[in-house]
């Protein structure tokens, strides 16, 4: 290469950026805000990732994949793999299941459909850490309203003061129980959205053909809510590897790690614990995870749908 | 018949069982202590009262942290709806080298947790000293809900704005400029204001980036002093009465948003959120 020839690329790219100077300037905010708060800190993380630091240390020392080789071998980190597969799975299951039974409930004639659709929302409207609180609140070993209905209503004396989200047999299913009904109105919505755009041919010519309510939900509704069910499943799986709010008010991890998913074991690495080049590696296997899975998701559905 | 008065039934079964906790919170915002941890909770033979909205002003420091959150919230939807619009502007009427680039990173860039990055997010507000300022509160949740906006907003000018209008406009001797506000926003609007109570939402219930970027107490927002106040309890019962009654005030802008806007959000970005 000349440079002759660098001159000539680089005028070719002030030309292209001055002929679309619109829309360049269009996103540049948009960019800067990506590059800045997304791309940098990123890059910078995994940078982070290869470094120790201790309070002891007077500077981070470079330790390259070291903080990866002691997360493997660190029984938190492996129980909060874990504990995020179970709550990933969990959530992600039976949000779909209640979700999608709701959106056919909903999409029956009812009296007052509308305002139960509203209604219906109002677990996701409320703020995540208003209804950590007050899930908190219903769980409590002593003054919870669970446990009242079960041992005194129900008169089941096992319940009686139990901790719900002190006990680590239960910690994680209470926060996976929480997390499922703040979420779950969304996805009701979203289905239903689907559900309504089902012509009503297909059930039509279902009908003709003979079919009961069972199969016209296997054969015509199930397949039409293939695409949808697909994205919103991916969609529910992310935002499972998002969430932090719930665990961290009403556990923060719970009792001797139990309830501690990914999220909250790298926030605690870094900001509890004081070790930012661990908690900077935990990100960075989050984020790989997340890719990997997306990748295999996405790959494994477009087969289905060519074959 | 019989089955349909079942069914109704069943369906009130869930309701009942699914907006209880809300009820129950909301309900337990006006008792006092003492009826909080009494054996056998009651709905009528109860006392109720002001008391503990009153202990909430008074013992804690919540208008200061409603200020906070309003103006964290207020800034933050605010410079996302600008962003996220111009972005999705260009998107949708322009075609440029590195679009699909562009949009790429769109879809990829919703899909990184704050987790992942927050660790080097702090490195770096740290090393410009703006730990426990506004600035970086701001800037940090504008960074995490601008990739979504932007998404959402291009559905929505997708799909009110088609290209026929702005050429008829054109026509008419209508100047980019002018036909942006005189058309593009107008047409748009029910978009721009489902995203921005989108990211109003997201904004006002935010946690881990005001716990991770504050430090004193005049500074936190109502969810991080909700969780402060939580958690600080340790062993000891949490202070149940507080919680409760400032849980109900801190829901209600959002319930009275969401109550009057509701068309914007079951349509609004349901629709144009999913169209991948």
């Amino acid at each position: 290469m000349t440079v002759g020839d660098m001159k000539k690329m680089i005028s070719e790219c002030l030309l292209l950026i001055k002929k679309n100077k619109v829309p360049y300037l269009l996103i540049l905010p948009s960019v800067i805000v990506f590059v800045g708060i997304m791309f940098y800190p990123l890059a910078y993380g995994t940078y982070l990732s290869f470094f120790k630091q201790t309070i002891l240390m007077p500077k981070p020392a470079f330790v390259g994949l070291s903080n990866f080789k002691s997360l493997f071998s660190a029984p938190f980190f492996i129980g909060s793999l874990k504990n995020t597969l179970i709550w990933s799975i969990s959530v992600v299951f039976f949000t779909t299941i209640v979700s999608f039974s709701t959106a056919l409930i909903l999409n029956e004639q009812l009296i007052g459909r509308r305002l139960l659709r509203t209604l219906i929302l109002l677990p996701w409207i409320v703020p995540s850490v208003v209804a950590a609180t007050i899930w908190g609140l219903i769980l409590d070993a002593r003054y919870g309203f669970l446990n009242y209905l079960l041992s005194q209503v129900l008169n089941i004396k096992a319940f009686e003061n139990f901790g719900w989200l002190i006990d680590t047999r239960t910690s994680l299913l209470s926060v996976i129980l929480v997390q499922i009904w703040k979420v779950f109105p969304f996805f009701t919505l979203a289905f239903l959205a689907g559900l309504q755009s089902i012509p009503e041919e297909l059930y039509e010519a279902a009908e003709m053909d003979g079919a009961f309510y069972l199969d016209k939900l296997v054969y015509v509704t199930l397949p039409s809510m293939k695409p949808i069910l697909f994205t919103l499943v991916l969609l529910n799986v992310l935002w499972t590897f998002k969430a932090f709010d719930i665990v961290y008010v009403l556990t923060k991890g719970g009792p001797y790690h139990s309830s501690e998913v990914i999220g909250i074991y790298a926030w605690l690495t870094s900001f509890f614990y004081n070790r930012p080049g661990l908690g900077s590696a935990v990100g960075v296997i989050i984020f790989i995870m997340l890719l990997l899975f997306a990748f295999i998701y996405i790959r494994h559905f477009k087969e289905k749908e060519q074959s | 018949m019989i089955k349909k008065i079942l069914f109704h039934l069943i369906v009130i079964g869930i309701f009942i069982v699914v907006l209880f906790p809300i009820f129950w919170g909301f309900l337990n915002s006006f008792k006092p202590m003492s009826e909080i941890f009494a054996r056998t909770p009651r709905i009528i033979r109860t006392v109720y009262t002001l008391e503990n909205y009153r202990k909430v002003f008074v013992l804690t420091n919540f208008p200061r942290y409603l200020l906070n959150s309003i103006i964290l919230t207020f800034s933050t939807s605010l410079i996302v709806i600008t962003v996220a619009f111009l972005g999705a502007y260009a998107v949708v009427k322009y075609n440029f080298p590195g679009k699909s680039l562009y949009i790429l990173f769109l879809l990829m860039l919703q899909m990184i947790p704050v987790v992942v990055i927050i660790t080097p997010l702090s490195e770096i507000i740290r090393y410009f000293r703006m730990y426990n300022t506004y600035q970086a509160v701001i800037m940090l949740q504008v960074g995490v809900s601008a990739p979504v906006c932007t998404w959402l907003m291009t559905g929505y000018i997708k799909e009110g704005c088609p290209r026929a209008i702005e050429e008829a406009a054109s026509i008419d001797g209508c100047g980019t400029i002018q036909s942006l506000f005189k058309i593009v926003i107008p047409l748009t609007m029910p978009g721009i204001i489902s995203t921005l109570i989108f990211v109003f939402l997201l904004s006002w219930g935010s946690l881990i980036i005001p716990l991770t970027f504050i430090g004193s107490d005049s500074m936190q927002t109502l969810p991080l002093a909700m969780a402060s106040l939580y958690g600080a309890a340790g062993h000891f019962a949490p202070p149940w009465d507080m919680l409760m009654a400032i849980s109900v005030l801190y829901t209600l802008p959002v319930l009275i948003i969401a109550f009057v806007l509701q068309r914007y959000i079951t349509s609004g970005f349901l629709r144009g959120g999913l169209k991948f």
